[in-house]
C-alpha cells in the first residue's frame, strides 16, 4: 500500500471531524421551530454545510493516497509555531489587562514586548515605541475620532 | 445618471473628503512598499475609522489605500527585488533588472503611469457600464441571486488557490461562520454555543482585522526579526535618459498599456482573482505579442508597463460587481463592504435607485484618486523610498496594538477583541497549510444571502431546485460556473505539465 501524505491526511481528518462536530451539534444549537418545512427550517443550511465540508475533507483523504501529491509541501509547515503560541498567549494577556489598567498603560507594556521579542534590542528604540506608540492611537482614536478607548484604573 | 451628478459633485469635493482620498493614497504606497505590510490588513485596520465618517469619506479613504497600495507594491519589486504586495510580485521580473542596469527611476515612472493609466481606464468603464448591470440586476428574483452568490463563491473557491478543495473548503467554512446567531429566516439560534454575545452573530469587524491582519502578524513573528541591511539600488541615475519615460517609449507601451487595462479590468470583476493574477496574465499576454520577447526578464520597460497596468486596473474592474451586484470581486473589496453596511447601504442595484448621489460621488471620488495617486506617487517616490528601511521589529508591534485598538472600537466589546484573536490563529493556520483566507471571508459576507435566497427559491418552487437550470439567467451563471471550474482546471493542468517539462 501506498504511504500516504501525512500533512494532507492531516488535512482530510480534521475537516471530515469538524464536520463531524458541526452534524453532532446541529440538534442540541439550534433551536427547534414548531411546522417550519425541511428546506425553511433553520437546521437546513447548517446540514447542507456539514455535509458538503465532509465530503471536501474525505476528498482530501482520498488525495493523500494518491501519487505526487503535495510536491514540495513540507510535511509539518509549523516551524516557529512555539513563538507563535508565546504571541498568542501574550496578545491573550493583553487583551485580559486590556479594560483593567486601561488602552494607554497596556498597551505601552505591551508594545515594549512584542519589539523586543520581534528581535528589537535598542533600549531607546523599545523605549521610545512604548511611549509614543500608545500615546498616538490613544490620541487619533480619542481625540481625533472620538472614538473611546477603555480607560483603566491608571489612566 | 445626469440627475445625480450635481448633488454627487456637491456631496464629494469637500476639504475632508479630498484630504481623506490623499491620506489614503499615501497610507496605500507606504503600506504597499514595505515588504510584509498588504493592503487588504490596511484596509481592515482602518475600517474602524470610516463608521465615524460619512460614507463617501469613508469610502474614498478606502479607495485611496486600495489604488495607492496596489501601486506601492512596486516599489519595492523595482529597488530591492522584493515585491511590497503580492501585486507587485511580477513587476520584479523586469523591474529590477531595469534597476540594476541604472534604469530604477524609469522603471518606478514607468509603475507610475501604468498604475494611473489603468486605473483611470478601469474607473471611466465602471462608470460607463455600471449602471447598466445594475438596471438588469434589479430584474434578479431569489434565484437568479442564488447562482450568482454561488458562482462567486464557487470562482472565488477554485480561483484563488492552487488547490481548489481548499479554497471550496475555505468558502463552505465562511458560510458555516455566518450562520452562527439568529437564522434570518425564523430568528431561532443557532451554534451561539450559550454565549450571549454570539445571538448577534460573529461579529465583523473583528473577523476580518483577525482574518487579515492578527495572522500575518503571527506570520511574521515565527522567526525574529532581525532587519536584513537590505540593497536598495540606487533610484537616480546620472544618466537623465535613465530616469524618465520618454515620450517615445511611451508611445511604443500603449497598446501593451490598453491591452493589460482590459485584462485587469476583466480579472478584476471575476470574483476572487484579484491584481497578482492580473498582473502575471497582463505580463504573459504582452510577452506573447511583443517584438522582443527575449527581452522579458531582463529589463523590460515593457515588461513593467504590463504588470503595474494590469494590476491596478483590477482596483475599477473589481468595484464593478460590488456596487452593481452587491458581490465583492477581491478581498479588499469585500472588506470595503463593511463601510458601506455600516451606514445602511446595502451595495447592489438599488443603491442605485435609493442613492445614486452617493454612488456617484464615489465616482467621482475614483476620478479624483487618480489625479491625486499621479502626483502623490511623483512627489513623494523619494520619501517612499526612505520608507523601505523602517524597522519591521517596531511595525508589527505597531500593527497589533492598531488591530486591538480596532476590533474593540467596533462595539466597544471585549469579546470582540477574543474573536478577533480567534480568527487571527484560524488565519495563521489556513496560511500555514495553504487553505486561503479570502474564499473564507467572501463565504461569511455572502453566506446570509445565500441562505436567504436559497430558501426563497424553495419555498418558491416547492421546494424543488429546477428553477436554477430554467431561469435564463440564473442558467447562464450556473454554465459561467461550470466554465470557470474546467477553465481554471486545464489552466492549472497546462502549468503542471510545463513544471514537469523543466
Amino acid at each position: 500500500m501506498r504511504k500516504p501524505h501525512i500533512r494532507r491526511l492531516g488535512e482530510g481528518i480534521t475537516l471530515t471531524v469538524l464536520a463531524g462536530v458541526i452534524l453532532f451539534l446541529v440538534p442540541s444549537q439550534i433551536d427547534r421551530i414548531p411546522g417550519m418545512e425541511t428546506e425553511v427550517s433553520p437546521f437546513f443550511l447548517p446540514t447542507v454545510l456539514a455535509v458538503a465540508i465532509m465530503a471536501v475533507g474525505i476528498a482530501l483523504l482520498a488525495q493523500a493516497f494518491r501519487k505526487n501529491i503535495g510536491e514540495g509541501e513540507k510535511e509539518f509547515p509549523m516551524s516557529g509555531g512555539l513563538r507563535v503560541l508565546v504571541s498568542v498567549l501574550l496578545l491573550i494577556a493583553y487583551t485580559l489587562l486590556f479594560p483593567r489598567l486601561g488602552f494607554l498603560v497596556t498597551s505601552g507594556i505591551f508594545m515594549g514586548i512584542f519589539t523586543y521579542y520581534f528581535g528589537a534590542r535598542s533600549i531607546l528604540k523599545i523605549g521610545l515605541s512604548m511611549l509614543l506608540v500608545p500615546v498616538c492611537v490613544w490620541l487619533f482614536f480619542e481625540k481625533l475620532f472620538r472614538i473611546p478607548l477603555p480607560h483603566g484604573l491608571i489612566f | 445618471m445626469f440627475s445625480h451628478f450635481i448633488p454627487a459633485v456637491h456631496l464629494f469635493f469637500t476639504i475632508q473628503n479630498l484630504l481623506v482620498v490623499a491620506i489614503g493614497l499615501f497610507v496605500g504606497v507606504t503600506i504597499g512598499a514595505i515588504p510584509g505590510l498588504n493592503v487588504p490588513m490596511t484596509v481592515a485596520l482602518l475600517l474602524p475609522i470610516t463608521f465615524y465618517m460619512s460614507p463617501v469619506a469613508g469610502i474614498s479613504l478606502l479607495i485611496g489605500v486600495y489604488k495607492g497600495g496596489t501601486y506601492g507594491g512596486s516599489i519595492s519589486a523595482i529597488l530591492i527585488n522584493t515585491p511590497g504586495a503580492p501585486a507587485a510580485a511580477a513587476t520584479c521580473m523586469d523591474g529590477y533588472p531595469m534597476a540594476k542596469q541604472g534604469k530604477a527611476g524609469k522603471a518606478l515612472r514607468a509603475s507610475i503611469y501604468g498604475s494611473v493609466i489603468g486605473e483611470f481606464i478601469a474607473d471611466l468603464v465602471l462608470i460607463t457600464i455600471a449602471s447598466q448591470i445594475a438596471m438588469v440586476a434589479l430584474k434578479f428574483g431569489p434565484t437568479e441571486k442564488l447562482s450568482l452568490v454561488i458562482f462567486a463563491l464557487v470562482t472565488i473557491g477554485v480561483v484563488s488557490s492552487e488547490h481548489k478543495l481548499k479554497g471550496i473548503a475555505a468558502g463552505l467554512l465562511g458560510i458555516f461562520f455566518r450562520t452562527v446567531g439568529s437564522d434570518p429566516i425564523s430568528g431561532s439560534s443557532r451554534f451561539t454555543l450559550g454565549v450571549f454575545s454570539l445571538i448577534g452573530g460573529i461579529p465583523f469587524l473583528p473577523h476580518l482585522i483577525g482574518l487579515f491582519a492578527v495572522s500575518e502578524f503571527f506570520v511574521q513573528i515565527e522567526s525574529k526579526v532581525v532587519d536584513a541591511q537590505r540593497d536598495v539600488v540606487a533610484p537616480v541615475s546620472k544618466n537623465r535618459e535613465d530616469n524618465y519615460v520618454s515620450w517615445k517609449e511611451f508611445k511604443q507601451n500603449i497598446v501593451t498599456i490598453i491591452r493589460s487595462t482590459l485584462i485587469g479590468i476583466g480579472i478584476g470583476a471575476l470574483p476572487g482573482s484579484g491584481s497578482a493574477i492580473s498582473a502575471f496574465v497582463s505580463y504573459g499576454a504582452a510577452k506573447n505579442a511583443s517584438k522582443h520577447p527575449e527581452k522579458f526578464g531582463k529589463g523590460s520597460l515593457e515588461g513593467v508597463f504590463a504588470a503595474e497596468t494590469g494590476n491596478n486596473a483590477v482596483c475599477g474592474g473589481a468595484l464593478i460587481p460590488l456596487l452593481t451586484l452587491g458581490i465583492p470581486g477581491d478581498a479588499i473589496t469585500a472588506i470595503m463592504l463593511g463601510v458601506f453596511l455600516v451606514h445602511g447601504l446595502i451595495p447592489g442595484p438599488d443603491l442605485f435607485v435609493k442613492s445614486g448621489d452617493i454612488i456617484y460621488a464615489v465616482f467621482i471620488g475614483l476620478i479624483v484618486a487618480n489625479i491625486l495617486h499621479f502626483f502623490i506617487a511623483s512627489l513623494g517616490l523619494r520619501l517612499f523610498i526612505k520608507l523601505l528601511s523602517i524597522s519591521r521589529a517596531i511595525l508589527f508591534p505597531i500593527v497589533i496594538i492598531i488591530c486591538v485598538a480596532g476590533a474593540f472600537t467596533a462595539n466597544s466589546s471585549i469579546f470582540d477583541v477574543y474573536v478577533m484573536i480567534f480568527f487571527g490563529v484560524l488565519g495563521y493556520v489556513m496560511k500555514k497549510f495553504n487553505f486561503p483566507v479570502a474564499p473564507l471571508m467572501m463565504g461569511y459576507i455572502l453566506g446570509s444571502l445565500l441562505e436567504t435566497s436559497l430558501v426563497q427559491t424553495l419555498v418558491l418552487s416547492n421546494g424543488s431546485v429546477l428553477p436554477i437550470f430554467t431561469r435564463p439567467i440564473s442558467l447562464l451563471f450556473v454554465v459561467l460556473t461550470v466554465f470557470f471550474v474546467v477553465w481554471s482546471l486545464i489552466i492549472q493542468k497546462r502549468g503542471r505539465a510545463r513544471k514537469a517539462k523543466l
